[in-house]
């Protein structure tokens, strides 16, 4: 599951598990990872998170933004998790998972004797009703996930009353899901059942999905506000808007109950604000933004971890812009990549807190490789040399002319209120004026930058970010099928290579980590020369928290894995 | 307005104004020139509209230094005496904050100034209307006086900063044909007093059109007061812009304003907390001078209404 | 009395109607695409959907006819959906609403608390450096920016001594209105929005009391050899205060304005912070109901306001 990336409130770039995939490599360096261990943790207390904005829902299957999934996050998991450290893909409400030699078939067995807070047993069935609520769902984003599943279309369009490709059997505790071709990241991917888990009993009552009627959803009902059970260290309390999310210890936590009595996600009016909330000791963990590293970094009462996350900034550059016909010349967009200088960035922006990179693999992932791939090291003269080879003439006022005879000016577009983006394109534009290409920036919101840059032909350049699972699989990111409205290859990136690459990664037939590997290499290459995408960075995780919490270990996949064990030390 | 009031200490414009009211302005510089606070103020902004009008050849000659010039590798720079450009510091991309109060006062003060002059004429054109011809005119110019005045603005700018993406003179006229409403009550207020008057009345018997009557023989005698609300008015105007942009509505970035400044400046306050204080007081300097310019003349102009109106904001 | 407030509520239907027009035609006059307006940013709209829509919104009737059904949607307290939400605008703005009204009338209580004997001092000591303090204090106040003003509260008095809270109405975990706790949430946020009010009244106050102070009867009690606070107290004051009362009009209307970013500023969960955010992520018909909610309450004070002036000036009733 990938997700752009909002960063709209700190504290909400935490993970949210990304219901990713598998495995390993990741740095934590941080000043102190591991608390000390000779003290004997004691009960009680309260955790107070801070977000920017009241959740839009508490319900997985229509959540697509961070400010929801940090709260039900707490409540519904997976069958298996997504290690905080290495990416493998670990168990959790299953024991085992196994995939058949030819990959077409994938069980689940799951632990024994577990509970939902509410009492009720937790069996397959819930995550079988999950699966069947995305099916039917007109808001979800998560229908991708399991359209290769046996009977799939057949039951999203109403020709079925029920998935036949999936089977719960042993009283509950195995769950068998037939896929109609291999799919490499199936292990991972369906273990999330596209976010968490739903306690079927409850939501049964507000939505029955076992039938052929297709105009009904889980989309809209009172449980989606108000969390019936939990499986995961908290339980739903109380909610008030603009206010707070009250969330209180699950007793019956199959990790064993957690020693914090309640966790508080606050709500502060904007990521200045969390940050004070954090050196005030107001709110008791958060991420911080590059820019206040230094600042927060020198407050005693807090510790501070920085890890790598799987994430990178980017300017995508739309080959099919109306206005800006160049776009389509892989010359021109090789300029654009020398033509702006991401040290610098790198060393103002980002105050040297992140990785820069050249393509699309992000650093912490075991797929990760930047061998042979081109740095693009700022260079005003190579840029304009390429300009000209491309075609384009310089007029008078300094500016380009393209082959058509129109000056080079286009839009460069970002989210507003993600001030590193904002600062980006500020510098952008004046960088791309010394090679002859005007930029006229604009600001929008979040939601408003993805309504434009569906694909389309009405944007040109636009800065954002990519926030990745733990499994490779850019095939939507990438494939030259993915240009429909709705879809994610917004550059109209289009390379028979890569395309063929990106299916191999995906469909296997050989799914083994080096035969992957190769694969995505190729795609990283043939990016990397290609540059739908100027590269930017992969920024770092940097995580604060109050030095009286003990056992806090934060990494790239999970800072939050193993909250049962946190406490507060006198 | 600020040019206006830039003509100095002394009000040397006095020549200009109509003969009508030269009796009044004579009197009122004679008081001005005891009052000391408000002699002062003038020149504050004397200053500040000389230095907005010559920002590009101080920029230039003196700073050597554009105001979108970025220099990313001196960025977040303490404000330090070596260069001139970098008396104020620099903000997160190395722009010379001096250069930037500069051209963000020529933007500050031309949305003030610009916005105000539309205000104005708004307003005292509905204002001696309604108030002279009375009847169905005057509810309606009523009745959109109360309208606007039962919407708290900055809400209704949030509205329009939704819908639209504005320049900075589209800006100043928005901003202005939403701040007539005082100027606006105030001249109609008058007119209903002057229209009554021995020499309006005669004018109309000779048989002067209601044109000419207006024209001549009422705005003259409202038109200093007016004056002094209108630059009143480009205060509040200023305000209202670095409120708006704290909200990010107002004049979008690299174009300086002091509000976008002040913004921007928000953002980087564990950083470069120098960046704050420099647009704040700015702003915060013009429009008390504006204010007690204001006052000064008023009183000045007419010691009975001191202190009579409120301020919008 | 009756009668008089009778007619006040009268007259007040054509201002709200006024706020209403404009409200609507600005929506419709915009360019921007009513039906992307009325859906969320990323849903994906077919040209048989937005046919559909038009017609469902009505957009395809004469705007007449349009504003006519807005306002009937009103009238039956229907004020759409939030886009972001998918609650009933409404319900979210009344869940806020009392956490703003609590910020502004308080602010009120402040703002007279102090403007009155400002204004008293002023008038009384005029001429004097009292006077001139207070004349360049009112200035000053009508001429910071708050939003500044408040930033600059928060980094001295939060960040740096923590003296106040960043943020919120409550300590988490304490859940009081009448208590030191919210006492504690509201120093900054009401300090900050009645400074606009602080500089405003004792201006007003101190030319009333200029006024007064040479009429006869009062030169008649002082003649009388009552003590010269008795006088302030008795006769000047109380016939100083009653004009006051008209420029809370004023003042609340900066009250309103200001709190939109008052409470941004100290995370205050008001009507502001809510129409902010809800402007920020587009979420039109939630901006839409908070100025009209706003207009409706603020031409409900003025009205309030006038009530409050018969009541202690019956002369008005006359006029």
């Amino acid at each position: 599951m990938r997700r752009l990336v909002a960063i709209f409130g700190v504290a909400l770039l935490v993970a949210t598990a990304c219901s990713g995939t598998a495995n390993p490599a990741t740095s934590s360096g941080g000043p102190s990872a591991s608390a000390a261990a000779s003290d004997t943790p004691v009960a009680g207390g309260r955790i107070v998170a801070g977000a920017t904005g009241d959740p839009k829902t508490m319900q997985p299957v229509i959540s697509t933004d961070t400010q929801s999934s940090f709260v039900w996050q707490w409540f519904y998991l997976g069958l298996t998790r997504t290690n905080y450290k290495t990416g493998e893909t670990e168990p959790s409400l299953a024991d085992k998972f196994e995939q058949s030699k030819d990959g077409l078939t994938l069980t689940y067995t799951i632990k024994p004797n577990l509970q939902w807070s509410d009492g009720t047993p937790f069996t397959a069935e819930d995550w079988r009703y999950t699966v069947h609520a995305v099916a039917r769902s007109a808001k979800t984003v998560r229908k991708s996930t399991f359209q290769d599943i046996v009977g799939w279309a057949d039951y999203r369009d109403g020709k079925a009353d029920h998935i036949t490709g999936i089977t719960v059997s042993n009283n509950g505790m195995t769950l068998e899901i037939k896929f109609g071709k291999v799919f490499c990241p199936a292990t991972a991917a369906m273990g999330g059942a596209g976010g968490g888990i739903l306690p079927s009993a409850a939501f049964m009552k507000v939505y029955n999905p076992y039938n052929t009627d297709t105009k009904a959803n889980i989309d809209d009902n009172a449980l989606n506000m108000a969390p019936p059970a939990s499986m995961g260290p908290f339980v739903f309390k109380e909610f008030k808007p603009g206010i707070q999310v009250t969330l209180a210890r699950n007793d019956k936590y199959f990790r064993g109950a957690p020693l914090i009595d309640e966790f508080v996600i606050k709500v502060y009016a904007d990521a200045t604000a969390i940050k004070n909330a954090l050196v005030t000791g107001e709110v008791t963990y958060a991420t911080v933004e590059a820019k206040d590293y230094d600042e927060v970094n020198k407050v005693d009462s807090l510790k501070g971890f920085r890890y790598k996350t799987s994430t990178y900034n980017y300017i995508g550059w739309n080959a099919k812009a109306a206005k800006a016909p160049w776009l389509a010349n892989t010359q021109v967009r090789q300029a654009l990549a020398y033509g702006i200088n991401v040290d610098a960035i790198m060393q103002k922006i980002v105050f040297g807190l992140g990785t820069q990179v050249y393509a699309h693999t992000p650093p912490p992932s075991w797929a990760y490789d930047e061998s042979g791939l081109n740095k693009y090291k700022y260079d005003v003269a190579q840029a304009k040399k390429l300009l000209e080879q491309a075609g384009a003439k310089m007029g008078s006022d300094g500016v380009y002319r393209w082959t058509d005879g129109s000056p080079m000016k286009m839009r460069i577009e970002t989210n507003q209120g993600n001030n590193a983006r904002e600062t980006i394109l500020q510098f952008a534009q004046e960088q791309y004026k010394a090679i002859g290409i005007q930029i006229d920036p604009l600001l929008e919101s979040f939601n408003a930058l993805l309504d434009r840059t569906d694909p389309g032909t009405d944007y040109e350049g636009f800065i954002i970010g990519w926030s990745l699972g733990a499994d490779p699989d850019p095939y939507s990111i990438w494939h030259s099928s993915q240009t429909g409205k709705g879809q994610f290859n917004d550059v109209f990136y289009s390379n028979p290579v890569v395309d063929q690459a990106l299916i191999d990664n995906r469909n296997g037939p050989d799914c083994s980590q080096t035969a992957r590997k190769a694969a995505l290499h190729k795609i990283d290459q043939a990016l990397n020369n290609d540059v739908p995408y100027t590269f930017l960075y992969s920024a770092d995780g940097l995580f604060f928290s109050s030095k009286q919490l003990q056992n806090v270990d934060p990494s790239t996949y999970s800072q939050t894995w193993n909250i049962e064990k946190w406490w507060f030390k006198k | 307005m600020a040019t206006q009031a830039a003509a100095g200490p002394v009000p040397v414009a006095v020549p200009e104004v109509r003969r009508a009211s030269a009796g009044l302005w004579s009197d009122a510089v004679f008081r001005l020139r005891h009052d000391p606070t408000t002699l002062v103020a003038m020149a504050v902004i004397a200053v500040f509209v000389v230095l907005a009008l010559s920002a590009d050849l101080l920029a230039a000659n003196f700073f050597h230094r554009a105001f979108s010039q970025q220099d990313i590798l001196s960025s977040y720079d303490k404000p330090s005496g070596a260069e001139p450009w970098q008396w104020l510091g620099t903000d997160e991309l190395g722009r010379s904050q001096i250069v930037r109060l500069l051209y963000g006062a020529r933007v500050s003060l031309f949305i003030g100034a610009f916005g105000a002059l539309t205000a104005f004429l708004i307003g005292i054109t509905t204002g001696v209307t309604a108030g002279y011809f009375r009847g169905r005119w005057d509810d309606v110019v009523v009745w959109l006086v109360t309208t606007l005045n039962s919407i708290p603005i900055l809400y209704l700018l949030l509205i329009i900063g939704i819908l639209w993406r504005l320049e900075p003179l589209p800006f100043a006229i928005l901003l202005g044909s939403l701040g007539w409403l005082g100027i606006c009550n105030f001249s109609r207020g008058q007119t209903i007093s002057l229209r009554e008057r021995e020499y309006v009345l005669a004018g109309r018997t000779v048989g002067c059109t209601p044109l000419r009557l207006m024209a001549r023989h009422i705005a003259p005698n409202i038109l200093p007061l007016m004056i002094v609300l209108a630059m009143i008015e480009v205060g509040q105007l200023i305000l209202i812009e670095s409120a708006i942009s704290f909200i990010g509505f107002g004049i979008q970035p690299p174009t300086p304003s002091w509000g976008n400044m002040l913004t921007n400046a928000a953002q980087y306050l564990g950083k470069a907390p120098y960046l704050i204080y420099p647009p704040g007081i700015a702003v915060l300097v013009t429009v008390l001078c504006l204010y007690l310019v204001g006052d000064g003349l008023r009183d000045a102009l007419d010691p009975r209404l001191r202190g009579s109106f409120g301020v919008r904001r | 009395m009756g009668r008089f407030i009778a007619r006040r509520l009268v007259q007040a239907i054509p201002t709200l109607f006024g706020v209403l027009l404009i409200t609507f035609l600005l929506s419709r006059l915009s360019p921007a695409d009513p039906v992307k307006l009325m859906l969320a940013g990323n849903s994906e709209v077919t040209v048989e959907d937005r046919e559909q829509l038009m017609q469902a919104l009505g957009l395809n009737d004469p705007l007449p006819l349009q504003f006519a059904k807005w306002m009937w949607q009103l009238a039956h307290l229907d004020f759409g959906q939030s886009l972001y939400y998918h609650r009933p605008a409404l319900d979210l703005i009344l869940e806020r609403l009392p956490n703003s009204l609590q910020l502004s009338l308080l602010a009120l209580v402040v703002t007279v608390a102090i403007g009155v004997p400002l204004g008293v001092i002023a008038a009384l000591r005029r001429g004097r450096i009292e006077d001139h303090a207070i004349r360049i204090f009112s200035v000053s106040g009508h001429a910071v920016p708050q939003f500044w003003f408040g930033l600059i509260v928060v980094l001295t008095f939060a960040v740096q001594n923590r003296w106040l809270p960043i943020g919120s109405m409550n300590v988490v975990g304490t859940d009081c209105t009448v208590c030191w706790d919210r006492v504690w949430h509201l120093i900054g946020p009401v300090f900050v929005l009645s400074i606009g009010g602080i500089a405003t009244l004792p201006r007003i106050l101190r030319t009333e009391i200029l006024e007064v102070i040479s009429q006869d009867y009062v030169r008649t009690a002082r003649s009388k050899g009552l003590k010269e606070n008795a006088v302030v107290a008795v006769h000047v004051l109380r016939n100083a205060l009653i004009p006051v009362v008209t420029s809370f009009g004023t003042i609340l209307l900066v009250f309103f304005s200001g709190s939109l970013i008052i409470e941004r500023v100290f995370n205050w969960p008001g009507l502001g912070r809510l129409t902010f955010e809800a402007a920020v992520s587009k979420d039109y018909p939630v901006v839409q109901a908070g100025v009209v909610i706003s207009s409706v309450l603020l031409i409900l004070s003025y009205l309030l306001r006038d009530i409050a002036y018969a009541w202690v000036d019956p002369r008005i009733k006359v006029r």
